[in-house]
């Protein structure tokens, strides 16, 4: 069955990651932006970062037979830092052109302030005219609170519900989510947010419709396994093959097809490690890999 | 004892951190740091080599802990305590414009325990609101100990963040475990809505099946206005 991990941060993942996420039947991953774990104090370090998602990362994953796409956004977080956000939003729309782009994200709020209302809007916006659907962040605190808000802003600007996914959800959120058109995305992590344990209940109790899973896999103790782990504990619960192929491949292709822009999702890139990205290669002396 | 110049609210501070300065310093690190605190008190002197006297400070100081005793008492790395003292008197030699300017950058381009020691001294600031900016951004940090610094034994939150920033800062110390009961003004400041907010997350983790914090009962029981 072909695994797709629609929210995995693999910049700060290593190439044994790759390798044991390919092995484990993950062909496509979206990385969308986000923050680093430290607040950025320069416009010029975001067009960096996303000048690596849409190149080194993209080779990098390429060369481990991962197709790699991204989404582009000002995160919730430094939304709040005068100092980068009008920089940012003012970079965005060259940004949402290039190729390998599938949704504007992670947008969305963390601790609910005025200025994250301003860049959440403002990049709504953003999205309508680049076309792309959009990728919501909901808050780690108030989730639930957060979550409503979400979806008010959301129609407030009249943005239509079936190119939304809203992420991180629990069971205090799905319920919220699904009874909107919006498409529901669940980040199974070792300790908070989501495990499979829970993910499996709520498959039973919901079924598979415009359910999303994703291991949010980042810099902090996390598994790239996660997509693959819960598909198996969804197997092993009785789950259908149908529903679980929908939930970790039918869905999330469905939802960022919606950009026009999911190229060969399916084909898993043949791999060919004599390749180069601008002279570098991922290799350290051994023997290249390539598949015929 | 701090000279004319100091803004009042800033004398006893200052007064408290060189006095435990010079009991605690051997006499090579202690001659560093009056040669220091001489040259941040001194306007003309370049912004440049302040930064550096406060990055330095850590290999100069070193980090054993001590007491700080003031209005709230906690206990402080020696480094912090110094680093305190190079900013409240950078802060007085400097005119207010540009003491904000210094902050942000030692905010931002600072090592942890630079920030740490920025977020300690804020409440002891001259005109301590003008920094409101820097102390919400640390409440975003990721950094455990940045989070602490400003959110626990710290009094600048309840006398200067706005009502939905306090809320997220006290709820934040509950998802990252730093202590509750260590929220300054945390009676003072408590409303129905941080209430709702608390009992919100204590249901999201029943939910879960997930033991709810034990934190989350202090917010619950707290606020004068509980009723």
């Amino acid at each position: 069955m072909n695994l797709f991990d629609p929210h995995i941060h693999m910049t700060s993942r290593t190439t044994d990651d790759y390798a044991r996420m390919a092995e484990a039947g993950i062909v496509a991953v979206v990385e969308p932006a986000f923050w680093l774990g430290q607040p950025r104090t320069h416009v010029g370090t975001f067009e960096d970062y996303f000048l690596s998602l849409l190149g080194w990362e993209r080779f990098r994953a390429s060369q481990f037979g991962i197709r790699h796409f991204c989404t582009l956004a000002l995160n919730p977080k430094e939304a709040n830092n005068p100092a980068v956000a009008d920089g940012v939003l003012a970079l965005l729309p060259r940004y949402l052109e290039k190729d390998g782009v599938v949704a504007v994200g992670e947008v969305g709020y963390d601790e609910m302030t005025a200025a994250e209302d301003r860049v959440f809007a403002a990049q709504v916006e953003l999205a309508k005219n680049a076309g792309l659907p959009l990728l919501v962040h909901t808050p780690h605190r108030d989730k639930k609170r957060g979550t409503e808000r979400t979806i008010a802003l959301i129609r407030d600007c009249g943005f239509p519900e079936p190119r939304v996914l809203i992420d991180h959800n629990n069971e205090e959120t799905l319920p919220l989510v699904l009874a909107t058109g919006c498409w529901a995305g669940h980040s199974i992590y070792p300790e908070t947010k989501m495990d499979e344990a829970r993910m499996v209940a709520l498959v039973q109790k919901y079924g598979p419709e415009r359910i999303v899973i994703n291991s949010a896999a980042d810099w902090g103790v996390s598994d790239p396994l996660k997509v693959p782990k819960t598909a198996a504990l969804l197997r092993a619960s009785g789950v259908s093959e149908a529903a679980i192929a929908t939930i970790v491949w039918d869905n999330p292709v469905a939802f960022f097809a919606q950009s026009g822009r999911l190229e060969d999702v399916a084909a898993r890139p043949a791999v060919d490690q004599r390749r180069l990205h601008e002279g570098s290669s991922v290799l350290r002396g051994q023997t290249p890999v390539v598949e015929g | 004892m701090v000279e004319g110049g100091m803004p009042p609210e800033s004398v006893p501070m200052v007064n408290a951190f060189e006095a435990l300065l010079w009991s605690r310093l051997e006499s090579e690190a202690a001659a560093w740091i009056a040669r220091a605190l001489r040259d941040a008190g001194e306007p003309k002197s370049a912004p440049a080599a302040f930064l550096a006297d406060l990055a330095g400070a850590g290999r100069q100081l070193g980090r054993a802990e001590v007491l700080v005793e003031a209005e709230v008492s906690g206990a402080w790395g020696v480094d912090e305590v110094g680093r305190g003292a190079l900013l409240l008197r950078r802060f007085a030699a400097l005119p207010p414009a540009e003491r904000l300017a210094l902050a942000s950058e030692v905010y931002y381009r600072g090592e942890v325990r630079e920030r740490q020691a920025l977020l300690r001294i804020l409440a002891y600031a001259p005109e301590p609101a003008a920094f409101l900016e820097i102390a919400l951004e640390a409440c975003r940090t990721s950094i455990e100990t940045v989070f602490r610094a400003i959110a626990c034994d710290n009094p600048y939150p309840a006398a200067h963040f706005p009502e939905a920033s306090f809320n997220q800062m006290v709820l934040k110390a509950v998802f990252v475990g730093a202590p509750v009961s260590r929220v300054v003004g945390l009676d003072r400041r408590a409303t129905p809505e941080l209430r709702r907010m608390a009992s919100d997350y204590a249901a999201e983790r029943r939910a879960a099946h997930r033991v709810v914090p034990e934190d989350v009962a202090l917010i619950l029981n707290s606020g004068a206005s509980q009723g």
